[in-house]
């Protein structure tokens, strides 16, 4: 029976999800646990949040909108409006005179409850944030969601935008603090069970909470609904499915996650900058999003951390000036360095060969026979190869100890670099459009059953 | 009262020019390809970083043709390698390949310049003060909006009575059926692209003769509202950019001497919310209609 | 006599300069099985997504079920380019013809009565949606299936406008009961169309004959009391086209609905047809059972053309 299995399935995930919350809080109190893996798993659970909610409404709904940012930043806001202690407003708001709210949800609750009301005031203010952000949503919807693809990418950026500089607008200042920081709120470092930290369980328990929820969401009629939406709206709107209707509630709620995970950035920042909310920000989100694969949730959420891993810690190392130690080394390098430009060079060939592309193709055409030369990419990466090549010799052969090219800012090259890489050639992601635990099964194609006798 | 606006009418008129050249790229790159190209601001960027580094070694009558070229030849390259291969994918993709192509450029700017901000080097006799009626400003701002309509012109001669811009005009209207019917469709991209990047190269010089500064993400406000323009305009309308470019500078410049600076940048997306709510095609766009 | 299902008055239906429906008046009663047929570009799928709610037409009124649902008058730019007659038919300018006053009063009351609101400027255009949810369904000339989609999600997704739960309660998965019953239905839905084995597989897997039935089997899951079906047979062999002919009469009959369908194979349409009407340009030419339509000159010169070696 079908039900069955679904528990048995929800079991297992209750379990692994258990475990995760463990390992990360041992994680949080073990000695020499680098601060950077820490920092990497708690910006990326909520990184995964925000990803998560943009591929709700891209693609699960294939609504293209990018004004994630906006809505972070309305939920950080409102968190952080909302939870400044008491006696810190004076300091924080000090370009305004009666800045602040003149309470703070998590201080009252705190004081009165202790860790429990630490955590039922966070909640609140979360949710609090989450329906600020789902409110504009509610807003912008109504003109926005008519427009074209096209246009409602550039509509919602536009929105983004206003909003960023609303927020900083001088008369809002006593609430906002206009465009200065705003800190002193309540973050994750208020946590604690006991003498244990809870740094980074605590975003990985929101976040997991409300990916959680999308998941729920994704499976249901409503989801299905969303889904007919993408792939052919005219035939979901002739099968009685309201467009408008939905499109908004699409939109409202992945504005909510996004406010959400805007405010456990909040947390996690420690400050809050309305200018650091950018278009940047959302371009960030959407390349994660197309990294993991439009359609896939257990795709962004990988591709978050590994995002984020990677732009924060993995690739540092590229922006350090090095210097090798002595000849040896220089060897080392430069016979690693070769085998990677070969594995390049054979991976390219092999890829060439397997699409079934010539160097030269014979084509006939009016009687005569023309060559169709396709040559340009190949000379090119070939040519780069020999040349990389090229300068590994003679940089073993230099005295030169310091490798080139290595600076800071490099990091981020290299990175945008893959990231092309992934958008020109691996346009599905990582996971397409299939879940972690789609891997197993695969969807009957028609040719297996031809074995079978057709109809 | 008039001399008080006239300078923020003159600073508009002026960047109102300079947008209507970056958004001109937009907007016949859009016509045809159907495509935001993101990275089109980061180009204009570029050709400033490019300007500063040549003028820094090389005479201005050097450094100024061979910014342009060097532009151009980046505005094709970033064509071929970014949009070419995506030419069949749906549409998202293509656009986030832009996306993704801009967030390259801005850092690999931001790597090879160290992150300083550069200084335009001064052009002579463009960067001179001159007065007019009452007020000084540089002589950049009385040109920039006659050289504007004079490219422009150019460009819709060249549009109108050439056989490039024939072709250029087919495949906006329907690329498939002019493909079949034996254009040279990558070459008729490469020129539009090259026409683009060429008006944004020039548009740059115009622009950093004012506004000194360059940094690696100076080009993006500037290109996200010489979109907005294009939009305005209605997207795929050469004389709509135009109009649409002079409209957002002269309306920014205004509002900026009201004194609510922070809200000049939002207007302009105001603008876009207002006219995407009112008429999406813009004021020259043109209906499509889907078949069910 | 069977209570009517459709009425089309004068719908017209104008783009630009370009007539595409030019005033169509039909009717279809409970239980028939009517066809509409005619050269390409007649109009036939147009006055289908008019009937549908696809276009607002530019002038005239649909009912279904003696509710009045879909209505509109040429309006601003249109008043001055509209090119059928009766721009004013249903506005207020709508006058009854009639001898006397008595006679007339008597009209408007029947008027009124079929629809309230017919001596007034309202303008009625709902969204596709809304007139699937009153029980109008219908499949698309080019296959419309959602291609990501599993045949049995396929038509379970077209159960969702009957659903009584609200988003909280679909989310957290209090609503089993429902979403077993929808479930149930769907099984059944793919007995019927005879496609319970592929009802894992892709819907973009299967063969063009059986992706039709799929579409068909998705519009049934509306529960519609009329069905409209948009060249149900393109492309199929004459085999299937038996079979798809001996299965539209099942749906008559064994699930009582009605039946309007757009077909150019002539076999299919003289079959099963209780009546037929035939379009040509835009502009209704002839009317009525299979044998008078066969026989009708206008529809054999425009359409149907004659033996060669007769």
């Amino acid at each position: 029976m079908i039900k069955k299995n679904d528990h048995k399935k929800a079991w297992i995930a209750l379990v692994i999800a258990v475990a995760v919350l463990v390992l990360v809080g041992a994680l949080d109190n073990l000695p020499h646990v680098p601060s950077m893996l820490l920092t990497v798993l708690q910006k990326g659970a909520i990184y995964a949040l925000v990803a998560v909610s943009m591929n709700l409404l891209n693609g699960f709904t294939g609504l293209f909108s990018l004004g994630q940012a906006g809505f972070m930043l309305l939920g950080a806001y409102t968190y952080a409006v909302l939870t400044v202690p008491v006696e810190r407003q004076a300091s924080v708001y000090q370009r305004y005179e009666d800045g602040g709210l003149g309470f703070s949800v998590t201080q009252s609750l705190g004081n009165s409850m202790g860790q429990f009301g630490l955590l039922l005031g966070v909640v609140i203010c979360l949710i609090l944030a989450g329906c600020v952000a789902g409110l504009f949503a509610w807003l912008i919807g109504l003109p926005v969601l008519k427009l074209k693809s096209d246009y409602l990418a550039i509509a919602t950026l536009g929105f983004a935008e206003i909003i960023r500089a609303v927020v900083q607008y001088e008369k809002l200042g006593p609430v906002t603090n206009g465009s200065n920081l705003l800190y002193g709120f309540t973050g994750f470092t208020d946590f604690h069970l006991g003498s244990l930290k809870l740094t980074t369980v605590m975003p990985f328990l929101f976040s997991g909470l409300c990916i959680f929820v999308v998941v729920l969401l994704i499976n249901s009629t409503y989801g299905r609904a969303f889904k007919a939406i993408r792939d052919d709206e005219v035939a979901a709107e002739a099968m009685g499915i309201n467009l408008a209707k939905h499109k908004r509630m699409s939109f409202i709620i992945s504005s909510f996650f996004a406010g959400i995970s805007g405010a456990l950035l909040a947390m996690f920042q420690a400050s809050v900058q309305a200018v650091a909310f950018k278009a940047a920000m959302t371009y960030e989100i959407l390349l994660i999003v197309v990294i993991g694969g439009i359609g896939s949730i257990t795709g962004s959420a990988i591709a978050a951390f590994l995002f984020v891993g990677c732009s924060e810690w993995g690739l540092r190392f590229l922006d350090n000036e090095t210097t090798l130690k002595n000849f040896d080394a220089k060897v080392k390098f430069a016979v690693v360095f070769g085998v990677l430009i070969a594995a390049v060079v054979a991976f390219g060939l092999l890829r060439m060969k397997r699409k079934g592309k010539k160097l030269v193709d014979k084509v006939q055409r009016d009687g005569k026979t023309y060559y169709q030369r396709r040559i340009t990419g190949p000379i090119l990466g070939l040519g780069l190869a020999i040349v990389a090549l090229g300068w590994d010799v003679w940089f073993v052969i230099s005295p030169r100890l310091k490798l080139p090219l290595l600076r800071s800012g490099f990091r981020m090259v290299v990175f945008s670099v893959i990231i092309m890489i992934v958008v020109l050639f691996f346009r599905e992601g990582i996971m397409g459009d299939k879940e972690l635990w789609d891997l197993g099964k695969k969807k009957r194609s028609a040719k297996a059953k031809a074995g079978a006798g057709n109809e | 009262m008039l001399d008080k606006i006239l300078p923020y009418l003159l600073a508009g008129v002026s960047v109102g020019g300079q947008y209507a050249l970056i958004a001109i790229g937009y907007t016949m790159v859009y016509g045809i390809l159907r495509l935001i190209n993101f990275a089109h601001g980061d180009i204009f960027t570029v050709a400033g970083f490019v300007m500063v580094y040549a003028a820094a070694t090389m005479p201005l009558s050097v450094s100024i043709p061979l910014t342009i070229v060097l532009t151009v030849i980046l505005g094709v390259l970033v064509e071929k390698v970014a949009y070419r291969p995506l030419r069949s994918a749906p549409r998202m993709s293509v656009m986030i390949s832009a996306i993704g192509m801009s967030y390259l450029l801005q850092n690999s700017m931001w790597y090879l310049t160290g992150g300083l901000a550069k200084q335009y080097p001064v052009l002579p006799w463009i960067s001179d003060r001159v007065n007019v009626a009452g007020t000084t400003t540089s002589r950049v701002t009385i040109i920039t909006p006659f050289l504007t309509i004079l490219l422009v012109a150019a460009l819709v001669l060249l549009i109108k009575r050439t056989k490039i811009g024939m072709a250029m005009r087919a495949a906006s209207r329907d690329f498939e059926t002019a493909q079949l019917m034996g254009i040279k469709i990558n070459n008729v991209i490469s020129f539009t692209f090259v026409v683009g990047t060429l008006l944004a190269a020039v548009g740059s010089m115009l622009y950093f003769s004012n506004y000194a500064t360059v940094t690696p993400t100076v080009g993006a406000m500037p290109g996200l509202k010489a979109f907005v323009a294009a939009v305005f305009g209605g997207i795929g309308s050469i004389p709509g950019a135009v109009i649409g470019g002079f409209i957002i500078g002269i309306c920014e410049s205004l509002i900026k001497g009201t004194g609510l600076t922070t809200f000049s940048d939002a207007f302009t997306f105001a603008l876009l919310i207002v006219i995407l709510a009112v008429k999406p095609t813009g004021l020259f766009g043109e209906n499509l209609t889907e078949k069910v | 006599m069977s209570e009517n299902v459709l009425r089309v008055e004068n719908a017209t239906m104008q783009f630009g300069g370009v007539v595409a429906v030019d005033n169509l008046n039909l009717e279809i009663n409970e239980g028939e099985i009517v066809s509409l047929i005619g050269p390409n570009g007649a109009g036939k799928t147009t006055a289908f997504n008019v009937i549908t709610g696809v276009y607002a037409p530019s002038n005239g009124r649909v009912e279904f079920c003696g509710e009045t649902i879909v209505r509109n008058h040429p309006q601003g730019k249109m008043k001055k380019l509209y090119k059928g007659q009766n721009p004013e038919l249903y506005t207020s300018a709508f006058r009854v013809q009639a001898e006397d006053a008595e006679a007339k009063t008597a009209l408007e009351e029947t008027e009124k009565e079929r629809d309230p609101a017919a001596f007034t400027d309202k303008v009625l255009a709902p969204t596709p949606d809304v007139i699937t949810k009153l029980g109008m369904a219908r499949t698309f000339q080019n296959i419309r299936l959602w291609k990501s989609q599993t045949v049995f999600d396929n038509i379970l997704i077209a159960k969702h406008l009957r659903r009584t739960s609200s988003l909280f309660s679909a989310t957290f998965r209090l609503n089993r009961r429902e979403e077993a019953a929808q479930r149930a239905d769907v099984e059944r839905l793919l007995e019927i169309v005879g496609l319970s084995e592929a009802k894992d597989e892709l819907a973009t897997s299967l063969p063009y004959g059986k992706q039709r039935r799929l579409e068909i089997a998705r519009a049934l899951a509306t529960e519609p009391k009329l069905l409209l079906l948009d060249e149900p047979a393109a492309g199929m062999n004459p085999q299937e086209t038996n079979d798809l002919t001996e299965f539209i009469g099942r749906i008559r009959s064994d699930l009582g609905l009605t039946v309007f369908l757009i077909e150019h194979h002539m076999d299919l349409v003289m079959d099963i047809s209780d009546r037929i009407y035939v379009l040509d340009f835009g502009g209704l030419i002839a009317k009525g059972t299979p044998a008078e339509i066969q026989n009708n000159q206008r529809v054999i010169d425009a359409y149907l053309g004659v033996a060669e070696d007769a």
